[in-house]
């Protein structure tokens, strides 16, 4: 078994919804696409298909918290300006 | 670099709770900071070197992926010794996780593969890290959404076999055992009985809730830090007490939806009670055993 490889696959897995979802319909081929070896294909034919959507959604949600935190600030009196359309130096 | 011979109590530091932590100083024993916020932030809010004159601190890392293949990078390691040398923690702990492969983040916590593999890159990524910082991290279990794919045992030998494998000290995360023993049908008590409890160092308490699968309505337990501590795991608090030889930090951690601060700290009150009741019982055993 190649660890790199697996949790590289598994990072994949857990982070692109696409990814995700092409695993879920049939874990064997994406596995063996991203050239696994066989006996983790065949661990992987026995996931926790349940598991994999509830951390896939929550590690998502992780990900926009984190991106929301280190945005830049904005003062509550510039969202209102440009809500009305006036011009800020 | 722990060497107490009384339980410990404290709080999970948060800039929200820091005037409430600071007003109740005489009550707390210990502030647990988390390294990354630290590091980020450069002291822009209460000096942490003010902090550690006033009351011990422990730091508590996030982020750099200790159980994976994958080197934990340096430039990591370097920020986080520069940390320890200048706040001089008791202790400080990172997590049995992956955050990353190659140039993709996770985001959060990962549980990898309970493999002999990703305890064989735990053991070298905890060497470097005990090399560059000076000193050993405790290692804490984590709470997990996902069976771990492609695994060749169950949690409690994985955790045993990464603790005797690094011969490490452990953190050990009650509400994480918790969740992970409702979401995957194991008895926590009997877990607690197989792990190394005489490498328990430090224990988390924390509260989550239940979130469920919008198509089949599955339920699982998110370990969250939003929520109060249950009195599940108040009662594991109490066997931990029982049977973990060491002395402990026991630490409160609340990442936000913040009650009134008198409830954080009726909730540290009752992790002493469930302390020392634990203890008494540890007691009467080792005197019936003598």
């Amino acid at each position: 078994m190649n660890p790199d490889k697996l949790e590289h696959f598994l990072a994949q897995v857990y982070t692109n919804p696409e990814m995700r979802a092409r695993f879920l319909q049939n874990p064997e081929s994406t596995a063996r696409a991203a050239g696994l070896d066989e006996n983790v294909i065949l661990q992987l034919t026995k996931i926790d298909r349940e598991g994999i959507e509830f951390a896939g959604d929550s590690f998502e949600r992780k990900r926009a918290s984190q991106m929301r935190a280190a945005a830049p600030k904005s003062h509550w009196w510039r969202r209102a300006a440009r809500a009305l359309g006036w011009k800020m130096q | 670099m722990l060497n107490l011979q009384n339980d410990r109590f404290g709080l999970g530091w948060r800039p929200e709770l820091s005037s409430g932590i600071l007003v109740h100083l005489g009550q707390i024993d210990f502030v647990e900071v988390i390294a990354e916020n630290a590091i980020s932030e450069n002291n822009k809010s209460v000096p942490l070197e003010t902090i550690a004159r006033h009351v011990p601190v422990t730091i508590h890392g996030v982020s750099l992926g200790m159980s994976s293949a994958e080197p934990v990078a340096t430039k990591r390691l370097d920020a986080l010794a520069r940390l320890i040398g200048r706040v001089g923690p008791v202790s400080w702990s990172e997590h049995l996780a992956f955050v990353r492969s190659g140039n993709i983040e996770i985001g959060h916590l990962a549980a990898p593969p309970r493999t002999r593999a990703t305890i064989e890159g735990t053991v070298k990524n905890f060497d470097r890290a005990r090399a560059i910082t000076g000193s050993a991290p405790l290692l804490e279990n984590i709470a997990t959404l996902v069976d771990p794919p492609a695994s060749e045992m169950n949690e409690t030998d994985w955790l045993r076999g990464s603790l005797e494998a690094t011969n490490a000290q452990m953190l050990l995360d009650l509400h994480n055992l918790y969740a992970n023993s409702i979401n995957y049908q194991f008895d926590a008590r009997e877990a607690l009985r197989s792990l190394p409890m005489e490498r328990v160092r430090a224990v988390h308490l924390a509260g989550g809730r239940r979130i469920t699968h919008p198509r089949t309505g599955a339920q699982r337990i998110l370990d969250d830090h939003l929520h109060e501590v249950p009195d599940a795991v108040f009662e594991l608090l109490e066997l931990v007490a029982a049977l973990a030889p060491a002395p402990l930090y026991v630490t409160i951690e609340r990442d936000g939806n913040y009650p009134h601060f008198s409830q954080i700290m009726s909730e540290l009150a009752r992790a002493r009670a469930a302390m020392a009741r634990g203890r008494a019982c540890r007691m009467q055993q080792l005197a019936t055993a003598s």
